[in-house]
């Protein structure tokens, strides 16, 4: 099943860094340029008077949507015009699929229909990333000792030269093998210790002299019901209103929080729609699942257009899709699965940028560091493992693995200097960047079910997290204590998400319905 | 070839290990109290912590029931 071309894209050298790729007109100061993703990219960030108006990006959309950018032409001369397909048959090129890592990742999906609560320890995909590894165990070395019968010497000259050749061989690869076995322990020892000599105090015993938090009072002000089946993710629009969220009946639907009232609603060809996302304009939302794609559908409010029409398929995983985030603008999408990779794509061409290899088990979240501290990201997990990592270079830069099972949801602090992770073991924990190592865990004797989604609030002072025991306590970060337990949902609450000004929070839950809660 | 590749594997480790092992660190305390200052700062912009008053949160507010 192909979509149809859809979008004449320019290519050519980029009028900021020069490089060959897809371009898009930029307004600076009343001038017209031609500006790759990137370099769009880092206009929006910027300030003063390099900064690009809103015009670039709903420019950008008028265009998708068929009615003509306002002025924008493209460039005479050494732009070549390319017409590209959304839809990429299977063995096209090497970056349209993006291969397994190598040595792990059989990718099982994770124990997504089991009835009822899960208990805590060990999820099915932990347990696939250990199958993997034993297995993946020097090979070479098992059939070098095979070779050589455990009476006869090393000597070569004992045995035909060609087996003797291979011999010595599988015996230098295990030693190397062993060797970098050893070295790789030594390294892990050395930064355990270095993390430790600067574990000088506990983040409760500084907070000790900060006020406890009152009683709180918090309710369902907002009950949205219209799913069919599980609410899987949802995501805010950046106006702090609108609410889009998929579920496992293949529906996502886009909600006004305030009336309730559904704006728009989409099927998606494939059920279990693992990740929605809203784009910064407000003009998108994307999403994906079970299909390994991720696609970008615009938001319109012509009634004559039918919304599935429009779709563009952004990502191609090997796997399911298990989280997606737009970056700062509409014009890129981080994406995670369950191959075991993270993948930065470019939304309009579906050009992959970016790819993440170093899960060593399905990825199922990831958030984007708040916008002033950078171009780093945080994910989670099969392999109990968060990751932080480099936009740009692609590179890992910190790894933290102290959860004993599946981390389910990573979020950024306000601050963006830590995060927490929700895991299956049932705990929350906290983790400074700066300090490299865990600061807090979150967790009591009583509570046994696994964290599904975790978010801070405006100042990182509550951590808010849905359970699969269908509730949702509220932490205190500082202190580490438990403020509150909400109740109200009839099944697990399988995501949850802070309102952009911090005014409310929304949950989703396997009952079919989505809380506002303030 | 599965050796070569759980060797070249190894290796990445080993360079990922070296990596993460040269990460400039500072102390817990400090860092702590970073996180803390930083909660201090913005809490009073943070409405579920501290609650708005009543009439601007518009999830709070009553909502007026059209009658057509």
């Amino acid at each position: 099943m192909c979509d149809q071309t859809f979008l004449a894209v320019v290519f050519g050298p980029c009028d900021k860094c020069s490089k060959e790729k897809p371009l898009r007109a930029v307004y600076i100061k009343s001038e017209q340029l031609s500006y790759c993703s990137l370099c769009v990219e880092m206009g929006l960030q910027t300030s003063g008077p390099n900064k690009f108006g809103h015009l670039a990006e709903t420019a950008f959309w008028h265009a998708f949507l068929g009615r003509g950018s306002p002025g924008a032409a493209p460039r005479a001369g050494d732009a070549q015009q390319l017409a590209l397909t959304c839809c990429r048959p299977a063995g096209a090129g090497g970056q349209a699929g993006l291969s397994l890592p190598p040595g792990g990742a059989v990718p099982g999906l994770r124990a997504l229909g089991s009835a009822g609560p899960q208990q805590g320890r060990g999820g099915a995909g932990s347990r696939v990333a250990e199958a993997a590894g034993a297995s993946a165990a020097s090979p070479r070395a098992r059939r070098a000792k095979e070779l050589l019968p455990p009476s006869l010497s090393l000597s070569p000259v004992s045995l035909p030269a060609s087996l003797a050749k291979m011999a010595t061989e599988g015996l230098h690869e295990n030693e190397t093998l062993a060797s970098l076995k050893t070295e790789a322990e030594s390294l892990k020892g050395k930064l355990e210790e270095e993390r430790a000599k600067l574990h000088d105090v506990e983040l409760h015993q500084v907070a000790e002299r900060v006020e406890a938090l009152g009683q709180f009072v918090m309710k369902t002000r907002r009950t949205l019901k219209g799913h069919g089946n599980k609410v899987l993710c949802m995501d805010w629009c950046k106006d702090k209103r609108r609410i889009v969220s998929s579920s496992q009946d293949g529906k996502v639907i886009v909600w006004d929080s305030f009336t309730t009232n559904k704006e728009h609603a989409v099927t998606m060809p494939c059920t279990w729609v693992m990740a929605c996302a809203y784009a910064p304009s407000g003009c998108a939302i994307a999403c994906g699942g079970l299909d390994n794609k991720c696609s970008v559908y615009p938001l319109t409010f012509d009634k004559n257009e039918n919304m599935a029409a429009k779709k563009k398929s952004v990502a191609m995983h090997t796997n399911y899709l298990s989280a997606c985030s737009f970056t700062n603008s509409d014009m890129q999408i981080l994406t995670a699965s369950g191959d075991g990779t993270c993948a930065l794509w470019d939304v309009e061409s579906g050009q992959l940028l970016q790819s993440f290899h170093g899960h060593g088990a399905d990825v199922l979240c990831l958030d984007l560091a708040p916008s002033e501290t950078g171009n780093t990201f945080v994910s989670g997990g099969c392999d109990k493992k968060a990751m932080v990592w480099d936009m740009r270079s692609g590179q890992c830069i910190q790894s933290f693995e102290t959860h004993d099972s599946d981390i389910n949801s990573v979020r950024y602090y306000p601050s963006g200097d830590a995060f927490a992770s929700g895991s299956d073991d049932a705990t929350c924990r906290l983790y400074d960047l700066r300090a490299d190592r865990e600061v807090a865990i979150y967790s009591k004797e009583s509570i046994i079910f696994g964290a599904s989604s975790v978010d801070f609030s405006l100042s990182g002072r509550l951590l808010f997290a849905g359970y699969n025991d269908y509730t949702i306590n509220v932490w205190d970060v500082l202190k580490g204590s438990r403020v509150s337990i909400l109740f109200g949902h009839e099944n697990r609450v399988s995501t949850l998400r802070v309102s952009p000004d911090g005014t409310a929070f929304c949950s989703g839950s396997w009952d079919h319905t989505l809380r506002i809660w303030a | 070839m599965s050796s070569a590749g759980s060797l070249s594997s190894m290796q990445r480790l080993v360079e990922q290990l070296k990596l993460e092992a040269a990460v400039e660190r500072i102390k817990v305390s400090q860092a702590a109290a970073e996180l803390q200052q930083y909660c201090m700062q913005n809490a009073c912009k943070d409405a579920l912590l501290v609650g708005v008053p009543a009439g601007s949160n518009p999830f709070r507010e009553p909502r007026s029931c059209a009658l057509l």
